[in-house]
């Protein structure tokens, strides 16, 4: 019997030391970059690296967040923050109305419809650049918001997803939302949106790192630096030419770059778990 | 209040035809029961007096009016579903106060229309609550509670108990007569359960496969049965049936196949039915059917006897639980009275007694 507890105990702290092992793996880069963003740039290029803190966390992160190299990193972050979020909402709302369009409507060419969005699966954002960026010219969209946004605002696997679940819900729903007296956009407000919070909180998360991370597209339809988001912001701070690179300020950028998509995980994970835990049963 | 009224309605899923033509008439306040096996069409009737499918052809009239062309929430209807159809979302209160929510009734008048309805139903403990967080009875009630506090001048019910286990169905089954007299709404109720549409039904149609068999009262339909189909489908254990030709071998000097002859000239070709109850075990002299014992089942109350005839056909007698039950294997001797006899020609309509 004691043996037993004494297996099952070693096993655990087993488990465990393999957990923290793999943790400090992918935690060590970080660190690293962590520590870079509080030493000076002569510390830096100073063999050996450092690996503890340095003293100039204060300094360096208000240069990056204030002046920065190009545009300075608290104008990229709202921007970053304005383009995921709104390709987030806009992709929520435009496949979350398909979705309810295709499910509970018949029209001519339902079909049709539904397998030209699921088509465009197949059609990554690199593919149709050159002609987006076409269009996106010809409205004026460039150095816009506008034009951060709406070329990547369509999404068929939302679109899907939400297809998919609006598909398990029974019909008898919808008919007795139908006897209640509520028309279709009034069913889909108070019923099947109120039911779809679960699936629009994962979904965000999802889409707003997807937006967060657009790299090709800031870079072509933004020029001015004031439009520039930080992902392509970080990569254009490394010097092109013999100028040196301002690695503790580079370094301070990213870490900065990667709270705002850490916030939505935490934020949304606790109302993906509510969502899971109330449609329990 | 209201009555409605179904003329010759008819009802095409592309070119298949799933109800050939339905008449009903149904009066002020009565509660009709919609009664068939599955697939005769009886939800897809009830859904066109919904609105929840369209009519291919024929009038349905509610209180006089015509509303083949109105939306659901323009007939002045509510409905009770199968799975009960509750928005998993909103509270008990807010599902039952959703329909007066969109109809623009007053906050106040919402509050004391479902606080009252819920006294009635028993549901006040539960207003807060989530559909998640009932039982499946009290979903059930929510279901009707929702129906109730609308005031519709129709209530229209899609096998409303078959989601309950037994013990409450037969409860929520007389409550819901109970509610139904008690606020004297027009009732339309689906069900395939001949025992609830037996005791609910202030009148019955029995349908088959899109044609409304028999209309009429539940004693009616027992013991008058239009049909072999109806004569069948309503009393458990069913009506049982031998083809006349079979009988009239073994007792040629009776009273009953001596009047059947005038019927027609082939009588081979009849079929005369019998309740288990109007069978009785005999001795051989006054016997006009023997077969042999194959099993009994004793219910308690009564047992079911069943026999089986010399051309192997079954024949169920039922008794009262304190007689005798015979052996399996033993050959017994049943009689029945002539007036409990049933005919019916071969194409499975009734000839009328005289």
């Amino acid at each position: 019997m004691s043996g037993m507890v004494e297996k099952r105990g070693s096993g655990r702290w087993l488990t465990h030391a393999g957990l923290i092992a793999g943790i400090a793996i992918l935690g060590f880069p970080i660190y690293l970059a962590f520590v870079a963003s509080t030493v000076t740039q002569g510390d830096i290029i100073r063999p050996p690296m450092p690996v503890v803190p340095g003293g100039h966390f204060f300094e360096n992160y208000r240069e990056a967040l204030v002046s920065g190299i190009n545009a300075p990193v608290w104008r990229m972050l709202v921007n970053s923050t304005i383009m995921a979020g709104g390709i987030a909402i806009g992709k929520i709302a435009i496949s979350i109305l398909s979705a309810f369009a295709i499910v509970y409507f018949r029209f001519p060419l339902r079909q049709v419809f539904f397998w030209l969005i699921f088509l465009t699966l197949m059609l990554p954002v690199e593919v149709r650049i050159v002609p987006t960026y076409e269009v996106a010219a010809n409205f004026g969209m460039l150095n816009s918001y506008p034009g951060l946004i709406l070329p990547l605002i369509a999404s068929a696997t939302a679109t899907f997803l939400f297809r998919q679940f609006f598909l398990t819900v029974p019909d008898e729903l919808a008919e007795a939302a139908r006897v209640d007296g509520a028309r279709p956009m009034r069913f889909f407000f108070d019923i099947m949106l109120p039911m779809s919070r679960t699936n629009i909180a994962a979904l965000f998360v999802i889409l707003f790192i997807y937006g967060w991370n657009q790299y090709l597209w800031p870079l072509l339809v933004t020029t001015e630096p004031s439009m520039n988001t930080i992902v392509m912001g970080i990569k254009q701070m490394f010097p092109s030419g013999d100028d040196f690179a301002n690695w503790p300020v580079i370094m301070a950028t990213a870490i900065l770059a990667t709270l705002p998509p850490v916030a939505v995980v935490i934020l949304m994970q606790r109302l993906f778990i509510k969502g899971v835990i109330e449609s329990e049963k | 209040m209201a009555t409605i009224e179904l003329k010759s309605v008819r009802k095409s899923f592309g070119k298949t035809e799933v109800i050939h033509g339905v008449d009903i008439d149904i009066a002020n306040r009565e509660l009709i029961v919609i009664v068939g096996p599955s697939g005769c069409g009886k939800s897809t009737l009830l859904r066109m007096v919904a609105g929840l499918e369209t009519v291919t052809s024929g009038e349905v009239f509610i209180d006089g009016k015509r509303v083949n062309e109105l939306e659901p929430m323009d007939r002045n209807i509510a409905m009770v579903f199968q799975n009960y159809a509750l928005y998993p979302h909103m509270s008990v209160f807010d599902n039952m106060a959703y329909g007066l929510k969109i109809a623009g009734t007053p906050k106040a008048e919402i509050k004391e229309r479902v606080e009252t309805t819920a006294k009635l139903l028993e549901l006040e403990p539960f207003l807060a609550r989530k559909p998640r967080e009932l039982s499946g009875g009290q979903r059930q009630r929510v279901a009707m509670g929702r129906a109730i506090v609308r005031k519709p001048a129709v209530f229209l019910f899609d096998e409303p108990l078959s989601n309950l286990d037994a013990k409450l169905r037969v409860q929520m089954r007389l409550e819901i007569k109970g509610l139904q007299k008690e606020l004297g709404v027009t009732s339309l109720y689906v069900t395939h359960d001949q025992v609830e549409a037996m005791t609910l039904a202030d009148r019955m149609v029995v349908m088959n496969a899109g044609v409304a068999e028999q209309i009429g009262t539940p004693l009616e339909v027992y013991q008058n049965p239009a049909t072999m189909f109806v004569a069948g489908f309503i009393g458990s254990p069913p009506m049982n049936f031998l083809p006349a030709g079979a009988l009239t071998q073994g007792l040629e000097n009776d009273r009953l196949l001596n009047g059947l002859a005038k019927h027609s000239a082939g009588s081979s070709a009849l079929t005369i039915g019998v309740r288990p109850e109007h069978l009785a075990f005999c001795d051989a002299e006054t016997a006009r059917l023997s077969g042999e014992v194959r099993y009994a089942e004793v219910l308690g109350a009564e047992s079911l006897v069943h026999l089986a005839l010399a051309e192997g056909r079954l024949l169920t007698v039922r008794q009262s639980g304190s007689a005798a039950t015979p052996e399996a294997g033993e050959t017994s001797f049943v009689r029945f009275d002539d007036a409990d006899v049933r005919i019916f020609d071969s194409a499975g309509m009734r000839i009328p007694a005289d």
